[in-house]
């Protein structure tokens, strides 16, 4: 990826960003329901 | 118990744990006489290039975050109001305490003018350095774990109202020590973000202060579990029945924050490689040691943790604790000195003296037997008989 101004390259950056941090959202939420589920009681 | 242990020690002098622990401390003796008569060139490796080595990754960048057991156990207890987590609170604040403690005493050998440490508290403030901010917060904090870990030496000592006082400003000392450390782990990040230009792009971000502080979070509650496993077969008969009964708890819940913990840092990491858009390096031989950094000390443990938390399984929260205990020392390293003038010719690249590992092991082997000694002797793993149920 070339970049010809410094708004292109935050675009860019920003863009990934916010794909990478929805992702994390959802796989928080599919993470928490990992770790609480399984055998615990009452930790 | 105190007689008793005393009478045990006597009987098992030279025990393989003391000749090994007498080795070191000889070994350093002889390196602090070389260090303090010949100077830093007599004993280090250290150079114009590299002004800091082990001494500063290991004893300093480690400690302090290995030290962090003792606000997040603190915290959880009387802040979050999680008292079952109340019998893990001493040791914790003990491992802090003897940790922060070693760091200031491992701080004289690295210094070039030791005698001149408390010149920037109380002769002159140079407050734009970052080092002031480090130096100031671990003087402060370190007074605050001195004096949260009082109560168990009054106590020992026999000296109930001024214990009584201590115990009073249980909160206001907690949440000092929070705030302190919070300022203190991150600004030990903040130090490596005015050197851009030395430190590899992978490990390089504007956020390191956040990394840093994150990360001690993981590294104090899985060194909480990871000194508990160590000391759990040696020092069980100082344990009594509260300790024993909730440490399983402790183990459960710890390990259930620290893999949420570890995955928001797997997360931030992401971010932050993101954001500086350094994903090519990921190709590199230095994007291979960064991807072993990344999933086998930060992404392995976290899934370790949430299977062991999920099946009950406390063995292999265990295991995740001393893989993340081992992935902070990993991760310290690589800022400070693997990923550190990484641009530099291999021959002019820094290797710790054996002087220098001497030192270091010296530092621990003080602080181990300075935990036995202490532990032996105040109620640490046990109640006093006196102040039962007194929290």
């Amino acid at each position: 990826m070339e970049f010809y101004t410094l708004q292109d390259y935050y675009t860019f950056t920003k863009g990934v960003v916010y794909l990478i941090m929805g992702g994390i959202l959802v796989g928080a939420t599919l993470y928490w329901r990992f770790l609480m589920g399984g055998n615990n009681k009452d930790d | 118990m105190t007689v008793e242990t005393v009478t045990a020690e006597r009987k098992s002098l030279f025990t393989p744990f003391n000749i090994i622990a007498a080795v070191i401390l000889v070994a350093g003796l002889v390196v602090t006489v070389m260090r303090f008569t010949g100077g830093l060139g007599a004993v280090t490796n250290l150079d114009q290039n590299n002004p800091w080595g082990i001494w500063i990754s290991f004893d300093l960048l480690c400690g302090v975050a290995l030290a962090a057991g003792g606000y997040t156990t603190s915290a959880a207890c009387y802040i979050f109001g999680l008292k079952k987590y109340h019998s893990g609170v001493r040791p914790a604040i003990l491992t802090a305490f003897l940790g922060y403690a070693l760091v200031v005493f491992a701080l004289h050998y690295d210094v070039g003018r030791p005698w001149r440490l408390p010149y920037p508290i109380f002769v002159q403030q140079g407050t734009t350095s970052l080092l002031f901010e480090v130096g100031l917060c671990v003087f402060l904090y370190l007074t605050v774990l001195f004096v949260e870990f009082t109560p168990a030496m009054f106590e020992w000592l026999g000296m109930k109202k001024i214990r009584n006082i201590v115990v009073k400003g249980t909160l206001a000392l907690t949440i000092m020590g929070v705030i302190l450390s919070t300022l203190h782990q991150s600004s030990l990040g903040a130090l490596f973000s005015i050197a851009p230009s030395k430190l590899h792009p992978l490990w390089y971000s504007p956020y390191l202060p956040v990394f840093f502080f994150v990360s001690s979070i993981c590294a104090g509650m899985s060194m909480v579990i990871f000194e508990g496993t160590l000391s759990h077969k040696p020092m069980h008969r100082l344990m009594d029945k509260e300790y024993l009964d909730n440490h399983d708890g402790l183990i459960l819940g710890f390990g259930k924050a620290t893999s949420l913990v570890l995955f928001g840092y797997f997360a931030i990491k992401l971010i932050g490689l993101a954001y500086d858009n350094n994903w090519h390096y990921l190709t590199t031989g230095w994007g291979a040691w960064y991807m072993v950094e990344m999933l086998g000390f930060v992404a392995l443990p976290s899934f370790l943790y949430a299977v062991g938390v999920r099946d009950r399984n406390i063995p292999l929260i265990k295991w995740a604790a001393g893989l993340t205990v081992l992935g902070i020392v990993v991760n310290r390293f690589n800022v400070s000195l693997v990923a550190f003038n990484y641009f530099l010719p291999s021959s002019q690249r820094y290797f710790p003296s054996w002087s220098e590992i001497t030192i270091s092991l010296f530092v621990v082997a003080i602080g181990v037997l300075a935990f036995r000694f202490i532990t032996t002797r105040m109620p640490i793993f046990h109640e006093h008989p006196d102040y039962k149920d007194a929290h």
